[in-house]
């Protein structure tokens, strides 16, 4: 796609976003910002360093981790995402975990971005702080993910890969997920509500 | 390709398909527990007598009810339950119609009770009911929404649940909406657009398996946060205990229910399936937000005000509130963006055919837990409200998207909770935009003529006269 036409998209976006602000059209304000803000962010990760730089830093986190634990594993400068595990159990040798756009977390820290960016009711520094803290908690919750795989394949096999990789890990990480939506946007827009209620009643 | 599919609703598709999973557990465990207790609400023909009939009093806030008024006052003259036993208050509260005359030609009526009537300066319906319970004796206080019509057993089995249990602090009915080619007003039938048809039949469906499924449940797990604005009653010492209907919330019930169970741990509320109101569908999709909004917005105003309820929000037991909290607001951000983002999967490589079998297979999967919660409610039903449902099986196809839709709505709550006051006049999105996109253009054309134009034209010496 050409450039111009990219930031003229871009432009046309933030300028439907500020119409939907400026009049307090909450719903359309809130969907166009938060999905337009994901989507940019996605587009910008996979065509720029982000998405390799996220895929070196979860399969790096990983590493750290498993060496903790005591599972010997490799990673690779020249191959970003890529993890060595050695497995133990059955066909002993080395398996090559690949971190890719559907483990690196690109998208869900898209997303999680986008929701607290432009919610409505709190300040633009609340908003900023939540953010980052949402971010890190993402990426450490998608490193738990995949050191779940990790610890599979080495203890369980290679044939423990698509049940530990599609379903146990994806839950885990949903779990994790979701307590994070619940402490960092639900519980303090409660307190947001409750304060607003208090002043309404003083008033 | 299956596994494709498969693969890629579990990945990506999670966020949309994880709330439909949620619906669709709990589907089964209402199936199970609906299953278990059908008898409490199927009628057996087998109820005991209520040897010490109490006084029950009737509260009827009124706002310009003219057109409703007499419906919900010629069922009430319609009850089984002693009639003696009955009084009647309604609270007009400001109304600009003709209310009053109606009242003074329904009072004229026969009835073996007592109805009375009083005219409030102010409007609001939690002011009405305050002002009415002040003004009423019986033991058993009940509500009801002037627009309501209650079935003949409807208060006989609204005592009956405080008669059998002591412990019972308050009772909610059950509310079935009318088919939509009633008129509201004459209560004959009228042509109807078939949206509206739908949608009524999509409410009806909605509201039945949430009153005689959801509530029961919840009823029997001690879990129920929120009686029914339309008809609900109240023992009368355990209401006078309370702070009665507050103002602070817009979901003044909700509230008031909360109270109870943290004032009161050891009494119980409960729903009653037997004691049935009908009240009309919601008219248009305007009003469908304005309510939906509304009734969100109560919710998380409610859940705000009592911290105490929402301290353990994964545990199993205890008030549905902080359960629904998670499933209506936690998981409610990432599926309004997963939404969107879903479909343009397709951009980052995903494709085309794979993104719109998933979408599909989703549906499918709505249509299903929608199919299962139709069959429980078939299940429980009798009468018309059974051969209702089965003459409209083939709602299962709109099901998924009226509540699709009524997501939106909802979610448009929680933004206006967060940046509008209570006072707010709640107006739909699309009008919202009109207004606005007409504001731009009035804006600029007043920019265009007023300051821009004249100033071009002065550049080239041009001297622009306006009469």
């Amino acid at each position: 796609m050409a450039p111009w036409l990219i930031w003229s998209l871009i432009a046309a976006w933030a300028l439907a976003v500020l119409f939907f602000r400026l009049n307090r059209i909450w719903l359309f304000y809130y969907i166009l910002g938060s999905v337009g803000l994901a989507f940019i962010i996605i587009f910008v990760g996979r065509s720029t360093f982000l998405e390799p730089a996220l895929q070196s830093g979860v399969a790096s986190g990983v590493h750290v981790l498993s060496s903790v634990i005591g599972i010997p594993t490799e990673v690779f400068r020249a191959a970003p995402g890529a993890i060595l595990v050695l497995v133990i159990s059955q066909d002993i040798g080395w398996t090559m975990l690949q971190v890719t756009i559907e483990s690196s977390g690109l998208l869900e820290s898209a997303v999680i971005a986008g929701m607290l960016l432009f919610y409505p009711g709190w300040t633009i520094g609340r908003r900023i702080q939540f953010t980052i803290i949402a971010l890190v908690l993402t990426y450490l919750a998608n490193v738990v993910r995949l050191m779940i795989i990790v610890l599979t394949l080495h203890e369980a096999g290679k044939d423990s890969l698509l049940i530990s990789h599609t379903i146990v890990g994806r839950a885990v990480f949903f779990l994790l997920v979701v307590a994070i939506y619940w402490y960092l946007m639900t519980r303090p827009t409660l307190r947001t509500v409750k304060r607003k209620l208090d002043r309404e009643m003083m008033s | 390709m299956t596994d494709q599919v498969l693969g890629f609703v579990l990945f990506w598709g999670v966020w949309l398909f994880v709330p439909m999973l949620i619906d669709g557990v709990t589907a089964v465990a209402y199936f199970i527990g609906a299953y278990r207790s059908r008898h409490d609400v199927l009628s057996t023909g087998k109820s005991a007598r209520i040897k010490d009939p109490p006084l029950v009093s009737i509260i009827i806030p009124a706002h310009n009810a003219a057109g409703v008024i007499s419906h919900c006052l010629e069922s009430i003259r319609r009850q089984t339950y002693d009639q003696e036993k009955i009084e009647i208050l309604v609270v007009d509260n400001k109304s600009a119609d003709h209310t009053r005359r109606v009242l003074s030609t329904e009072q004229s009526k026969p009835f073996g009770g007592v109805m009375n009537w009083i005219t409030l300066p102010y409007r609001g319906k939690s002011g009405a009911l305050n002002a009415g319970i002040h003004r009423v004796s019986g033991d058993i206080i009940c509500n009801i929404d002037a627009d309501t019509v209650l079935d003949k057993d409807a208060i006989l089995e609204m005592v009956r649940a405080f008669d059998e249990d002591p412990k019972v602090a308050a009772v909610t009915g059950a509310i079935e909406v009318l088919p939509a080619y009633i008129d509201p007003a004459t209560g004959k039938k009228r042509k109807t657009h078939p949206l509206k048809y739908v949608m009524a039949e999509a409410e009806f469906l909605e509201y039945y398996s949430g009153f005689r499924i959801g509530r029961q449940y919840q009823s029997r797990t001690s879990s129920l946060f929120t009686l029914a604005g339309a008809f609900s009653a109240f023992r009368r010492d355990v209401l006078l205990n309370t702070f009665m209907y507050d103002e602070r919330t817009v979901s003044e019930d909700t509230d008031l229910t909360f109270f109870i169970a943290s004032r009161f741990p050891d009494r119980k509320v409960r729903a009653v399936a037997r004691a049935v109101a009908y009240v009309h569908p919601t008219e248009t999709l305007k009003a469908l937000y304005a309510q939906r909004v509304r009734w969100q917005r109560g919710q998380l105003e409610v859940a705000a005000m009592y911290p105490e309820f929402e301290r353990h929000p994964f545990r199993i037991r205890g008030l549905a509130l902080p359960k629904s909290l998670i499933i209506d607001h936690t998981l409610a951000f990432p599926r309004v963006v997963w939404t969107f983002l879903l479909p343009m999967m397709y951009f980052i490589g995903y494709p085309l055919s794979l993104v719109v079998s998933a979408s599909l297979s989703m549906y499918l999967i709505y249509m299903a837990v929608d199919g299962l919660y139709m069959g429980v409610a078939y299940m429980l039903a009798e009468g018309e409200a059974k051969s209702r449902i089965r003459q409209h099986w083939w709602m299962v196809l709109f099901m998924p998207a009226f509540r699709w839709t009524t997501f939106w709505f909802r979610f448009g709550g929680f933004l206006a909770v967060m940046m509008e006051p209570k006072e707010w006049r709640v107006r739909d999105p699309v009008t919202e935009t009109r207004v606005g996109v007409r504001k731009v253009g009035v804006a600029t054309l007043t920019f265009l003529t007023q300051s821009f134009l004249p100033r071009l034209a002065a550049l080239f010496g041009i001297v622009i006269r306006t009469r």
